[in-house]
């Protein structure tokens, strides 16, 4: 009973049903046409209720799952969502785009009602919709502070009392007495999650805020997170940016097609989402083999990561190692040709490459498999490209010898961020001669 | 933790969202919990609605008297349409000032929720805030501008080209007229909010709209005008007896029958009440039709 009641946000069967195409008849003449067509040719298709058929590509991957079959050029942008937030937790919303991530949050800020279900929310809410939420743009940031501190329910002493802190945390210094039309999107960014995030708020609905400023502020709002979190309050945040959701909510929500796909740790709901919905495989297979040309003698059959159960992979996370598998073939008279992998931080720097030692030797001509590991926690929380390699021998030149293999790694919870592009696990000894004097 | 022990302890804290369409509902007490913001509003407005303008508020005043100098050399020199034994510009002045009230709060009030489509998409407050807000920025601007009227009224009762017949009981009388008068302008103008959300034709429509309605009230001629037998669909028009009982108080025009006055009123009321229901269905959801 007393845990029953103990909820922050309780969402049960939430639904949002919208129209498809057409928003709306603009004018009444739109709607008269409209009417007058429907009356006089029955037959003739509704542009709003035929848009599916007339345009899949706008309506997409809602095709299937979300169109309402009773309510024909209906969709529901959300379904069936319930979960239940206690207080001081930090979760995330993940998910495509479309997925239905804004929608849910419009509604728990009661911007918009849902078409079914119900949801409570206790205490005050504050949120943060898209950049520069709710400001008026020919006031300046301080009459904003004011207006939104006001809208928040705070009266005027008490947004008096917060007002110092909020403009040294947003960091826009002496433009808080300039209409804030006039300020960057940054600066309005800063200065909106800054007064939403002071206000007090017992629940804190950020969409998509973390995508804007630079690393520090990024690195502050995420602190004060944090910091509400352990004060009792619930954040809710949207947000693409995996490195931060691993290592700042313990749980996520995968909102997939308007449902709500799976709810639990994120470094679980993280790890389906990516290994659904990245598109690149955690393989790579030539049926008849693959010969690089400046290689000559060695034929390459597959190339894959994989985890240490030997199931091929696309996400794994930072405490563990990595796995490289290469199905190849050895021509005879090329004893001198190796195989090796290199790592990338994304799409530009190269992190290391590694060939094998000269105690490892290469088989004898024949189609062999050769595994490679990396040692455990090496690669950060992170986006990774992993390429396959070659060289003809061992003091030659690697190159590329296929595309890379996309890797994600996500965070362990409650590991703090680290500096550094790599974890190293470097040997601390104390030396013994001089640990007594 | 204070603020946060207060929360768990009280349950009124919690928001409910959910679907059930009420037919219509106003939290008085939200509203109320809000009137620093309200305050808020009607500053920004009122402060926004002089900046970068030479004249600033002078223009509150000037506008009514420019147009009821207009009146009086076209509708009262030129048509003959004011009656004999009254000031033609208090004539005029005296409906114009009351009928400004009702357009100021109408089309505030129609325009509340497009003009502040930017904040109502991202953030929550009792939507009713943006009439109110509307309602108050006009009502202050009519006791500026009210106050104007009664220095020029004073000035003429001085010189003795008005008899001062207002007594103290009509001062309840038009309190309560004014009264009337700004429920009808913000009913009507939450019917015009509600639909202009939807259908563009209703921002183009209220111009034409007030302009038509103007000519149908008793503003540029006097209600004495109108054929005995068509009194009773005249006084179908609110506005009608509103204006008349106002130029009654002041300038001892004769008032119209009590009966057309209690029955706009009731008019008004029942259009009051349309306007909440609309205006509480559009709130709704008007996010996702902008």
């Amino acid at each position: 009973m007393k845990n029953d009641s103990n909820f922050s946000i309780q969402v049960d069967r939430l639904g949002k049903r919208y129209r498809l195409g057409v928003i709306g008849r603009q004018s009444l003449a739109e709607e008269f046409q409209h009417t007058m067509k429907r009356v006089l040719m029955p037959n003739v298709k509704d542009p709003a209720r035929s848009a599916v058929a007339a345009n899949p590509l706008q309506v997409g991957n809602r095709l299937a799952t979300q169109l309402d079959p009773d309510h024909p050029g209906t969709f529901w942008s959300l379904k069936n969502v319930s979960f239940r937030l206690q207080p001081g937790e930090l979760v995330a919303v993940i998910g495509a785009n479309g997925a239905g991530k804004s929608t849910l949050l419009k509604i728990l800020a009661r911007i918009t009602s849902p078409t079914e279900g119900h949801a409570r929310i206790r205490g005050r809410l504050s949120s943060l919709l898209e950049v520069g939420t709710g400001f008026h743009p020919e006031l300046t940031g301080r009459e904003n502070v004011y207006v939104n501190g006001a809208i928040l329910g705070m009266q005027e002493k008490e947004i008096n009392q917060k007002f110092d802190e909020i403009v040294a945390f947003s960091e826009v210094g002496e433009f808080i007495d300039t209409p804030v039309k006039r300020y960057s999107s940054g600066m309005r960014t800063r200065l909106a999650f800054s007064v939403a995030a002071h206000l007090e708020p017992d629940v804190l609905l950020l969409d998509e805020v973390l995508s804007v400023g630079d690393a520090s502020f990024q690195q502050k709002c995420s602190d004060k997170m944090n910091e509400l979190a352990g004060h009792g309050r619930t954040v809710l945040i949207v947000s693409h940016r995996f490195s931060t959701i691993t290592t700042m909510c313990p749980r996520s929500l995968w909102i997939h097609q308007g449902r709500l796909k799976k709810d639990g740790p994120t470094q679980e709901v993280l790890a389906a989402y990516l290994s659904e919905t990245t598109g690149a495989e955690g393989e790579k297979i030539w049926k008849n083999g693959f010969t690089p040309g400046r290689v000559p003698g060695l034929t390459l059959f597959a190339f894959r990561l994989l985890n240490h159960k030997r199931d091929v992979i696309k996400v794994m996370s930072e405490d563990q190692s990595l796995h490289v598998e290469f199905d190849a073939e050895w021509l005879a008279g090329t004893p001198n040709s190796q195989l090796g992998i290199e790592v990338t931080k994304d799409q530009a720097d190269s992190l290391f490459e590694s060939f094998p030692g000269p105690t490892f030797s290469f088989p004898s001509p024949g189609r062999k498999r050769i595994f490679v590991r990396t040692p455990e926690g090496c690669l950060p929380p992170g986006g990774y490209l992993v390429y396959a390699l070659a060289r003809v021998e061992r003091n030659a030149r690697s190159i590329r010898i296929s595309k890379a293999l996309r890797l994600e790694v996500i965070a362990v919870s409650g590991r703090p961020p680290t500096r550094g592009k790599l974890h190293v696990n470097a040997t601390w000894n104390l030396h013994p001669q001089e640990s007594g004097s | 933790m204070t603020q946060l022990d207060h929360l768990h302890n009280e349950e009124t804290d919690i928001v409910e969202i959910s679907p059930r369409r009420t037919l219509w509902r106003i939290d008085i007490q939200e509203l109320w919990q809000r009137h620093y913001l309200i305050r808020l509003l009607i500053r920004k407005d009122i402060l926004a609605s002089h900046k970068q303008s030479i004249l600033g508020p002078a223009w509150f005043v000037l506008q009514p008297v420019i147009t009821s100098l207009l009146f009086v050399v076209f509708f009262g020199m030129f048509a003959g349409l004011s009656p004999r034994g009254v000031p033609r510009f208090l004539f005029y002045l005296s409906a114009m000032i009351p009928w400004t009230l009702f357009t100021s709060i109408n089309q505030g009030v129609s325009g509340c929720l497009m003009a502040n489509a930017s904040i109502l998409g991202k953030v929550y407050f009792p939507r009713m805030i943006m009439p109110v807000v509307a309602v108050g920025t006009a009502g202050l601007h009519f006791l500026f501008k009210y106050g104007v009227f009664v220095i020029f009224y004073i000035s003429y009762v001085f010189r003795g080209t008005v008899d001062n017949n207002l007594h103290l009981l009509d001062l309840p009388l038009m309190i309560l007229i004014l009264l009337f008068i700004s429920a009808l302008g913000l009913g009507t103008g939450l019917i015009f909010a509600s639909f202009s959300v939807r259908y563009r034709d209703f921002r183009i429509a209220l111009p034409v709209l007030l302009q038509t309605w103007m000519f149908a009230t008793p503003v540029i001629y006097p209600s004495t005008m109108i054929p005995e037998k068509w009194k009773s669909v005249f006084y179908l028009n609110p506005m009608a007896g509103f204006i008349e009982t106002h130029r009654h108080v002041v300038l001892g025009t004769p008032r119209p029958s009590l009966l057309y006055i209690i029955q706009g009123a009731g008019i008004t009321g029942i259009i009051l009440l349309i306007g909440l229901t609309v205006f509480h269905r559009a709130q709704r959801n008007f996010v996702d039709v902008l």
